[in-house]
């Protein structure tokens, strides 16, 4: 009773600060405009848990967008479902000088259906977009929305994403302090101006005054600097699973056991079928490798997302019948055929896509994908169960290299998915190509591609001969005209390496001028990205994964033209990367061009971009290295 | 040896015969079908559509009238992995004015196991059914226990009571079709007619057939005793249409770059409703040629009358054209004007959604909402203007008189000189300079009294880019320099879109990198806002890498950072025409200061190619001013927007001869 009168109070203090706040763009303070395309200009959120299974979320926004490319932060996108309701959205806009020009209508507002990429989900979206006369405007909105996924608190996160600032960000959470605790994760806090207040039911953290900051290249992504506060209940709710964890112990357990457990369930024909399939192999890792290949000859990726089934596998069984299910109910019946062959496998979850850790110190349901991992004596293994196509045990940019949790059924722990040392992840080609008198170019390349790098070449695997030809059109751009003859390849799918056999043509590849003939040495692996020029670097440089590029190549000169210059060898050495080039003449008509490229992964301080730009120039620039022939 | 293959053939023949005189139901599966391991006739095809029967018809009860009916049987062989993707389905309803479609689904899944068949049923609870808009909801599903060498099949019947929209027959899709058929019947109280795609023509055999209609009726009889109503039946023997189709191996749709839009050439049939005639009623026309679309689309309420009240504008116009006294300045102040007024929402439509007062008041509406307010403008101001009716690019080319065929309208206006073209969706159109989604094939100008004619959308001048480019050369290879360049027409629309208003860093870089990573000094941009004068760029800058020195020699292409190198023909032969947008002309002159300390040695040779039929027109120009000063002229020129597929070869060569001719090098020597 009386956590509802203090909510009622808190939310009506609320509006009294929303007719407060300013919505005229000359109440901006200086520098928020600038490399702006929007400036949030409160965001203030309201999170009230009436009991660790529910929470009310206020959030109230002002945003003034200056100019098209800031269109998008003024959308509002509010998602719901059965666990999810919305109370109420409450918008209106405003011309520059702070005057109301639009009050939003319910029914200017949209409702879809959210499945995106998925079959289903029981989710949709109210979206409203305002269609703006002119620059600057601003929007002003407040979002009601009643929410049972407790589980899934709000972070704060004041600064919004890039090429947009803050002029101020109130957060506060109230919860019942005799029923849970929260725990707290700040990150990247530290260069803001905080002002907190915590204690046992509430917590409030606010802010002002946050610069707008560019995207650069080679930086890391947003969310690693990105200053935020994460929250994490001590009980509470997935879509109608009530819980608790204070470790990942109690987490795992509480995952396994509502989760997971029982859904591993297999028909004995099924059963009986893997038996035989592994029969007579000893080593767990070959049992593995069939039962892998089993799974992908018979399943395919299909998401449908229905309530807790969100976050529950498909039961087994069911996906054995249907032939289909998402990444949750693949890695479920992965593990339960595994099981069946007596090879152990665990239920990780992981941040797939852009190279994201799950957070060891915040124990809370995170990651947005799921995948297996299988140790053994030897070797440890992680398995991709959404794919047809992916060899076994191979990780590539999807997963590799970033913090995960394992879930097994006594706990939870935090591993580390395979990373590859530059020298692994290696591209080596050798080949051949000849040049006549016209200029014309005719060649034959072999790529062997391994670690990170067989990811780049493995994506021709399993598609059709044209886009294998748009692939390789692509891959050798330095080459006009270019006709792909043949092409040949294959996985080996014990060392997960990638082998291509490429035959090719091309007219006009010798550049004639009078009597001599120019010659670009690097026919096959030119670079060609030199990173754009910044005044002002403010993020460091990140190259986030190593590798090598190994060229051997020789070529073959145009009878009647001898060489009157080539490229001297040259070798640039530094901390990103090490490069080295040679042209070596072996007689009149061949010489040998050998070429490689090592990029370290690894952090930079941003004070060394203009260095580390220099170094991909110089790449760019040898790469573009000519051999000047004339007519004898 | 001889014999033998002979034999087979024979036998293979007879057994084809005997399969295609079959008539293919639900369920009956072959082991053939499923062993197969590749689709005969395209091995790369992923699935095949393996057979495909539709159709279409009327069914009639008293209760409800008739309703359209529309059967499709299909089966799909999936043969690789890729292949999996077509057992998943989405069938589309739609709904509106409180009523609405419904669709009954059942599908099976074929499968191979130990040389058995193995049929597993789709189940009514994994059929998602989701509201997609305000008037589409889908009914998704994927098939259970699919993998590869499946068979699927699924059969189901939409309901429709919008029975004078038949959708379209579609023939040919991503992957082979093996065998189509299609029978649509219609009653005598519709008539529609059809029009098979140009590119891949379908024959349409048309009978006509008998059919009983059976009803029910109340009928009352009414003497001394009383009022008595009692239920009668009846029937009625009416003709029914019949249109019948059936097609075999019709091969895969393949996407090729710089097409306008693939769904112009696959094979289809489109079925437009032309007039209703019930008994007892008056027949009521729909279309049948261009002129009556025209008209049909004129008196809607969402068009012609939209334009007839412009009453509410009176005292806004006359404020923004007072004192001007040419009608060419009056049509394009009235032009700016409505930009400012209206936005738009990114919804086409030839007709208004909200009505012109409303959008006027809101400030934001469809494309018919903002240019039909601009014509009910610009005829209150007493200029001749006129809405004209558009197919976007994406809508595709209308080759037959339907209503559906436009889905976009802009306004004219006759000026002595001549038509002008307004369209203010796009902020920074002008007159005659419609947006590149506008620009497809003619458009079709409506009159008041419901006349129309064909019009001709390219009226603008070719998008024009002219640059002049002065450099110098220092013995390193580095050159420094000043670019000018001003864009027209629809390339000045599109600077203005996509460029003039980032920030000046963001354009900075993006012109850095355009440039062949040169860096820019200064960069200034004239006109932004000045929408009757070209946008002028102009920016000094350096550049290390575009020359090579070697020993005593520099070499470099003269067009410098002018130089494309990269031919957007790629493929070997083309299908379908080549789409520019508009006609276009680029005027390039570079005049270079060569080092002190080097003569030119070698230059290349001057050039001028054509495309045949003029459409096109290629010169380079280079001559030595004094010692120390190269000048070079280079122009291309495209006359025709669409370049026909039978000109590929030339259109790839013209590329070809350009580029090597832009790429080719200059000598400098050391004296």
């Amino acid at each position: 009773m009386k956590t509802t009168l203090f909510s009622v109070l808190f939310f009506a203090l609320h509006l009294i600060n929303a007719q407060d706040s300013n919505h005229s763009i000359l109440s901006i303070p200086e520098g928020l405009t600038n490399n702006a395309n929007a400036v949030v200009r409160l965001d203030d959120m309201l999170i009230d848990m009436a009991s660790p299974y529910k929470m009310r979320i206020i959030k109230h926004y002002i945003i003034t967008v200056l100019n098209k490319y800031g269109d998008d932060y003024a959308n509002i996108y509010v998602h719901y479902n059965n666990h999810v309701h919305i109370r109420s959205i409450k918008a209106s806009i405003y011309n520059a000088f702070g005057s109301e020009i639009k009050k939003v209508k319910s029914k200017d507002i949209k409702d879809y259906s959210a499945s995106g990429g998925s079959l289903y989900t029981d989710y949709r979206v109210k979206y409203y977009k305002y269609i703006p006369l002119k620059y600057p405007y601003t929007i002003d909105y407040t979002i009601i929305k009643d929410s049972e996924n407790t589980a899934f608190m709000p972070d704060w996160n004041p600064l919004w994403g890039y090429n947009i600032s803050t002029q101020e960000s109130r957060f506060n959470v109230k919860y019942p302090k005799n029923q849970l605790k929260i725990r707290l994760k700040e990150e990247n806090l530290k260069k803001l101006n905080i002002n907190n207040f915590i204690a046992d039911g509430a917590i409030n953290y606010n802010t002002k005054l946050i610069k707008a900051i560019e995207r650069e290249p080679y930086s890391p992504i947003f969310s690693e600097f990105e200053p935020s506060l994460k929250l994490a209940p001590s009980k509470f709710n997935l879509a109608g699973v009530k819980g608790s964890a204070n470790n990942w112990n109690e987490f795992g357990q509480w995952m396994y056991s509502n989760l997971l457990l029982g859904r591993d369930q297999l028909p004995e024909e099924t059963k009986s079928e893997i038996r035989q399939l592994v029969k007579g192999i000893d080593d767990p890792i070959e049992r593995a490798r069939k039962v892998y290949t089993y799974m992908q000859d018979k399943t395919r990726y299909i998401s449908i997302q229905v309530g807790i089934g969100g976050w529950k596998p498909m039961l087994a069984e069911e996906v054995d019948k249907m032939k289909y299910g998402d990444c949750k109910a693949l890695v479920n019946y992965t593990q339960s055929l595994l099981k069946a062959a007596n090879v152990n496998a665990y239920y990780t979850l992981v941040f797939a896509k852009a190279k994201k850790n799950i957070d060891k110190d915040f124990i809370a349901v995170q990651g947005n994908h799921a995948i297996l991992y299988l140790p053994t004596p030897k070797d440890t293994v992680w398995l991709e169960c959404t794919t047809q196509t992916n060899p076994f045990g191979y990780v590539g940019h999807f997963t590799n290299d970033r913090d995960v949790l394992v879930v097994k059924s006594d706990g939870a722990q935090i591993k580390h998915t395979t990373s590859y040392k530059s020298s692994e992840s290696y591209q080596n080609s050798s080949g051949f190509y000849s040049v006549d008198t016209n200029g014309s170019l005719k060649g034959q390349l072999n790529i062997e591609s391994s670690g990170i790098q067989f990811d780049n070449h493995f994506y021709t695997d399993d598609k059709a001969k044209d886009e294998i030809v748009k692939h390789y059109k692509s891959y050798f751009r330095a080459i006009n005209n270019l006709v792909v003859v043949k092409f040949n390849n294959k996985t080996d799918t014990i060392k997960n390496k990638f082998k291509e056999h490429i035959e090719i043509e091309a007219t006009n590849y010798g550049r004639k001028s009078g009597d001599r003939m120019l010659l670009t040495v690097n026919a096959f692996n030119k670079s060609s990205y030199v990173p754009k020029r910044l005044a002002n670097r403010i993020l460091p440089i990140e190259i986030s994964n190593g590798f090598i590029d190994r060229d051997s190549i020789t070529i073959s000169l145009p009878t009647n033209y001898k060489i009157e210059a080539a490229p001297s060898a040259s070798q640039i050495k530094t901390k990103y990367g090490v490069y080295n080039s040679e042209v070596m003449v072996k007689n009149d008509s061949t010489v040998v061009y050998i070429r490689s490229l090592t990029m370290n992964k690894g952090y930079y301080p941003k004070e060394e971009y203009n260095k580390f730009r220099k170094f991909k120039k110089s790449i760019v620039r040898k790469d573009n290295s000519k051999i000047i022939l004339i007519k004898e | 040896m001889k014999k033998i293959s002979l034999l087979f053939i024979l036998v293979f023949f007879c057994f084809t015969l005997k399969i295609t005189a079959q008539e293919i139901k639900f369920g009956k599966v072959s082991k053939q079908e499923l062993q197969e391991k590749f689709y005969p006739l395209d091995a790369t095809a992923p699935a095949a559509i393996l057979y495909k029967k539709r159709k279409t018809y009327y069914e009639y009860s008293s209760s409800t009238g008739f309703e359209l009916m529309t059967k499709i049987h299909e089966r799909i062989k999936i043969y690789n992995k890729d292949g999996l993707k077509w057992a998943s389905k989405s069938i589309h309803t739609y709904q509106g004015n409180n009523l609405r479609e419904s669709v009954s689904i059942k599908a099976v899944t074929y499968s191979l196991e130990n040389n058995k068949i193995v049929k597993e049923k789709l189940k009514k609870k994994n059929i998602f059914k989701e509201k997609s808009s305000k008037y589409w909801n889908d009914n998704k599903f994927t098939m259970p226990n699919v993998k590869v060498g499946s068979v699927i099949e699924w059969e189901y019947t939409i309901r429709s009571p919008f029975t004078s929209n038949i959708e379209d027959v579609i023939f040919q899709y991503k992957i082979p079709v093996k065998k189509i058929k299609i029978r649509i019947e219609i009653p005598q109280y519709f008539s529609f007619k059809y029009q098979p795609n140009f590119y891949y023509p379908i024959n349409i055999v048309s009978t006509t057939k008998n059919r009983t209609l059976h009803f029910q009726y109340s009928s009352r009889t009414g003497n001394e005793t009383g009022l008595k109503t009692s239920v009668k039946r009846g029937s009625k023997n009416i003709t029914e249409q019949v249109y019948l189709a059936s097609e075999n191996n019709i091969p895969a749709i393949t996407e090729e770059p710089y097409i306008n839009n693939i769904n112009n050439y696959i094979a289809k049939v489109h079925f437009e409703h032309t007039s209703t005639q019930l008994p007892g009623k008056k027949i009521k026309y729909y279309t049948n040629n261009w002129n009556s679309v025209a008209k049909t689309i004129y008196k809607s309420t969402h068009f012609g009358v939209q334009i007839e009240r412009a009453n509410f504008l009176k005292a806004d116009i006359l404020n923004q054209i007072t004192g001007i006294t040419t009608d060419k300045e009056k049509a394009f102040k009235l032009f700016q004007f409505i930009k400012t007024q209206i936005k738009w929402n990114g919804i086409y439509g030839k007709y208004t959604d909200k009505g012109i007062k409303k959008a006027y008041k809101e400030h934001a509406g469809n494309v018919a909402d903002i240019n039909l307010c601009l014509v009910a403008m610009l005829k209150e101001a007493g200029l001749k203007a006129n809405p004209v009716l558009i197919s976007t690019k994406k809508h595709g080319i209308p080759l037959f008189p339907t209503l559906d065929g436009f889905n976009y309208v802009v306004a004219a206006v006759e000026f002595p000189q001549g038509i002008v073209l307004f369209d203010a969706t796009d902020s920074y159109s002008v007159p005659n300079v419609l947006p590149n989604r506008a620009l497809n094939w003619q458009g079709r100008l409506v009159k008041h009294d419901g006349s129309s004619n064909p019009i001709n959308l390219f009226l603008a001048q070719p998008a024009k880019e002219r640059v002049t480019l002065f450099v110098k050369m220092d013995s390193e290879g580095g050159i420094t320099g000043l670019k000018r360049s001003s864009y027209y027409a629809n390339n000045a629309l599109n600077y203005r879109n996509k460029k003039a208003f980032l920030t000046e860093k963001n354009l900075q870089s993006k012109l850095e990198k355009e440039n062949s990573d040169i860096e820019i000094i200064e960069l200034k941009i004239s006109n932004k806002k000045n929408l009757s004068k070209p946008i002028l760029e102009s920016f000094k800058f350096e550049a290390e890498d575009l020359c090579d020195v070697i020993n005593d020699k520099i070499y470099f292409s003269p067009l410098l950072i002018l130089a494309n190198s990269k031919n957007p023909f790629t493929q070997e032969k083309r299908l379908y025409p080549v789409d520019f947008g508009t006609a276009w002309e680029d005027q390039y002159i570079v005049s270079i200061r060569i080092p002190d300390g080097y003569g030119i040695s070698s230059l290349p040779e001057n050039m001028a190619i054509g495309l045949p039929e003029n459409m096109g027109v290629f010169k380079f120009v280079i001559s030595k001013k004094g010692d120390n000063k190269i000048q070079v002229l280079a122009s291309t020129k495209i006359n025709t927007p669409i370049i026909s597929s039978i000109y590929y070869k030339d259109l790839k060569n013209f590329y070809k001869a350009m580029l090597e001719k832009q790429t080719e090098k200059v000598v400098l020597t050391k004296l």
